[in-house]
């Protein structure tokens, strides 16, 4: 295909370009100066040194990081809710998602499964039934908490039931004569055509249990905090109306954003890995998902 | 078809091993509550779950458990406790401050309170105390409080129990804390001081002066005018209240008027010669022009870095400025009396307290708590103490507050430089007991920051010493939110910050401005707060 550069083209990619850099380097700049922190000396980072290169390079930082207890139990707490809670939310998503691409007339009342799903993501019982329900079924303090409440991701079951439709009606229908069931023909035949989607819905899996943090406060003890709720609660901001002055003068005493950086460094470190292991799946994904003739 | 019943088979096993090891955390956890007896048989012991506001990652506990094996549950305070009361210390709700707040809103609506517990918020406490939660305990205090408890705890003033006094009960213990932790001081660069041969200032023209000297005549001799005078904060009511004590102006501080009745500092017309100061500083150039974007850690940025001469600041920032010397090495940071229009500057506080402890009604034995206290009190403070054995332990020296109640003497810091100033007078540093030792040792340690703080001279604790408590003013008001406080004090707050940042930048008129804010505020709900104020308990 020959691409026609006419004056009106030539400007529009230009400032195109213009908008993608800028917007890539707003997303960069703040990460990049986190980093930069982590790698510099105490007195440059409180003097406001340091901005997107580090002063004074120490590795001091990261060794207190290596030592520190507290986080790496945070760290393994947050690899067990990613581990149980993904892999559930994925099954979950996957074994709802099935039936409700069904047409109608071959999932009997579909659209009232459908609304009752709809209906909780439009409404929640909120902060305390929530959390007097987790209680009296005992689950607080246990990774069950983090897990079984956000188990089954709607928004997920809506982009894996569309990305289900368009898988050939040919496909089951040869399946069905070849005498696979449903079960059979959801795991070996929708499930393997449609990677990219999974693949999607994982990612976003594994990205929301990572980041969530506030489910970690609330139902847990600080013991088995998973990693978000640990940084927030070392990150926090002085805020000296709600903080008495006995501890604005704790805090102050142990306020060290060179270590606070590096222990969000390293935390940010496990998903950076895993975007380009997924990645993967979604090129093979494309290639089988097509009906060979 | 092997390989996808090989991850279906990894997949299950994933959900048996989570389900293994959820069940073990949650063993543990009901083997502890079933413990709990609340009956002290004789020579028996009570189980008491508490509630605390410390950080159980805390580096402190961590470092203490690796060089005695000493614990959050099981340290020398709480084995001091169990032989003593009988008590074993057990922490249902143990929060860092922020989240200890939210947990504890959690616990009050799902019923599951600990036992004893420390509250901060004064609207939780209402609460808790209008719907017949926890105990009143003013008469057990009464009763079982020692007169050196009592000493301790009502040694600034009796108002210290007016913020748990509901319907004209009392309803918590205060933790006492130093007072003194209230104080704002002015930090100056004395070698900038001694470089540009200015003389340390007493008024508040002095003030104004030397922030020009500093922002104008380049005294990092850097040739660039990159210098500010003074220091400035978005919070500018709560980090610069210093300058305003030095005009008799009491901002963000309930204080008496005339006729002995409450009135809020923020809205009196002393209020309008530090603003009108404040406004020509600006104008001229002598604050940072963006103040109005940066919080404390941004403004320390400046001070740190070398570009600061001055600022208000409570004594702890020395912790931040100590770092200065690091970026410029003849830089040297101290505290002088705040200077003043008047001959004595007046010092409005509030008294201190870290949380009121209360008891669950659903716990027996109330008055334990106050026994804790007592013995606390008689460990630390009696005749025959032993402070420096609960007071630190090594470097660590936040072993105080380990316990599950603590309280402190509050001239605890100030004695502590006393005694030190006195010994370098008199060459008996070797002698020093108590809190002036662990001070001592710190300081001979290299803590710059703590040199800074409790040094013989230009230390804050040095004008501590010459004012408290002969110029203290104490709050007249520091009861729980009064009614329309509830519903209207947190936007009055907002038209009081952005009016007051509004007038310093010089957008608003000082004089025009301030009385058009204050006449908002008393209608926004300020007449009908002071009011209720006021009303007798």
């Amino acid at each position: 295909m020959h691409v026609h550069s006419t004056t009106g083209t030539r400007i529009f990619n230009l400032f195109n370009l213009i908008v993608l850099t800028l917007t890539c380097a707003g997303c960069l700049i703040p990460f990049i100066h986190i980093v930069s922190l982590s790698f510099s000396d105490k007195a440059a980072v409180m003097g406001g040194l340091v901005k997107l290169w580090p002063v004074h390079f120490t590795l001091d930082p990261y060794r207190y990081v290596l030592e520190r207890g507290a986080f790496w139990h945070a760290f393994g707490m947050t690899l067990e809710r990613v581990a149980i809670g993904a892999t559930l939310n994925v099954v979950l998503v996957i074994i709802l998602a099935y039936p409700l691409s069904k047409a109608g007339d071959k999932l009997r009342m579909r659209t009232l499964y459908v609304w009752i799903f709809f209906f909780t993501m439009l409404f929640n019982g909120g902060l305390i039934p929530n959390y007097i329900l987790v209680k009296e079924l005992h689950l607080l303090d246990t990774v069950w908490a983090l897990v079984l409440p956000g188990a089954v991701g709607v928004f997920n079951i809506v982009l894996l039931l569309n990305f289900f439709r368009e898988v050939p009606a040919e496909l089951e229908d040869a399946a069905f004569i070849d005498g696979a069931g449903h079960w059979r023909t959801l795991w070996q035949i929708y499930v393997p055509v449609s990677l990219p989607a999974i693949a999607t819905v994982t990612l976003f899996s594994i990205v929301g249990h990572w980041n969530a943090w506030f489910d970690g406060m609330i139902y847990m003890k600080v013991s088995h905090y998973p990693l978000q709720t640990y940084l927030q609660s070392i990150v926090i901001k002085f805020d000296f109306n709600t903080m008495s002055p006995e501890e604005a003068k704790r805090l102050a005493k142990l306020n060290d954003r060179s270590i606070k950086s590096a222990q969000m460094i390293v935390a940010v470190i496990p998903v950076l890995l895993v975007y380009p292991y997924l990645q993967k799946y979604f090129v093979s994904g494309i290639r089988l998902g097509s009906v060979k003739g | 078809m092997q390989k996808k019943k090989a991850a279906a088979a990894i997949l299950a096993a994933a959900l048996i091993l989570g389900t293994a090891a959820c069940s073990n955390g949650n063993g543990n956890d009901n083997g502890t509550n079933a413990n709990v007896s609340n009956e002290p048989a004789d020579g028996g012991t009570v189980d008491i779950q508490f509630g605390s506001g410390a950080d159980p990652n805390a580096e402190y506990m961590a470092k203490l458990t690796k060089k005695t094996g000493e614990t959050w549950e099981d340290n020398r305070w709480t084995r001091l406790y169990k032989e003593k009361l009988g008590v074993v210390t057990h922490y249902k709700m143990m929060y860092p401050y922020n989240d200890y707040n939210t947990k504890l809103k959690l616990a009050i609506t799902s019923d599951d309170l600990p036992d004893v517990f420390p509250i901060n918020d004064k609207t939780d406490f209402k609460q808790l105390a209008e719907g017949g939660a926890i105990y009143e305990m003013g008469p057990i205090y009464d009763k079982y409080a020692s007169p050196l408890l009592k000493s301790i705890i009502e040694a600034e003033t009796k108002s210290i129990f007016d913020p748990a006094t509901f319907g004209g009960k009392i309803y918590g213990i205060p933790q006492k804390m130093p007072s003194t932790n209230g104080y704002s001081h002015l930090w100056i660069r004395e070698d900038w001081l001694k470089k540009l041969n200015l003389d340390r200032p007493k008024t508040m023209d002095d003030v104004y002066d030397i922030a020009t000297a500093f922002a104008k005549q380049d005294p990092d001799g850097n040739g660039k005018a990159d210098t500010i005078g003074l220091g400035l904060n978005k919070d500018i009511l709560y980090s610069s209240r210093g300058l305003f004590w030095g005009f008799g102006a009491y901002p963000d501080f309930w204080t008496k008027d005339g006729d002995d009745k409450a009135v809020y500092g923020t809205t009196l017309d002393a209020m309008k010669k530090p603003l009108d100061m404040l406004a020509r500083m600006y104008k001229d150039g002598l604050i940072d022009k963006e103040f109005g974007t940066k919080d404390e850690t941004k403004e320390m940025e400046s001070a740190v870095s070398g570009k600061l001469g001055m600022f208000y600041g409570p004594h702890w920032l020395a912790y931040s400025v100590e770092k200065t010397s690091d970026n410029d090495k003849n830089a040297k940071w101290i505290t002088i009396p705040l200077p003043s229009e008047s001959a004595d500057v007046h010092i409005p506080l509030d008294n201190a307290t870290d949380g009121y402890l209360v008891v669950s009604k659903k716990f027996k034995h109330p008055e334990l708590v106050v026994e804790m206290l007592n013995v606390y009190a008689d460990t630390m403070f009696g005749d025959a103490n032993q402070f420096e054995k609960f007071w630190s332990e090594g470097d660590i020296d936040s072993l105080w507050a380990m316990g599950p109640v603590h309280t402190l003497l509050p001239s605890l810091d100030l004695v502590g430089h006393q005694d030190i100033k006195k010994a370098v007078a008199d060459n008996t540093t070797d002698q020093l007991k108590g809190v002036a030792k662990g001070f001592y040792k710190s300081m001979q340690d290299g803590v710059t920051g703590m040199s800074m703080m409790f040094g013989p001279t230009d230390t804050p604790f040095a004008f501590v010493d010459q004012t408290y408590p002969d110029q203290v003013i104490w709050s007249a008001f520091s009861g729980a939110p009064t009614q329309t406080m509830v519903t209207s004090w947190s936007s009055m707050g907002e038209l009081e910050a952005t009016t007051i940042t509004a007038i310093v930048q010089g957008k608003e008129d000082v004089d025009s401005g301030f009385d058009k804010f204050v006449d908002s505020w008393n209608k926004l709900g300020g007449k009908q707060i002071t009011e209720e104020v006021n009303a007798p308990k």
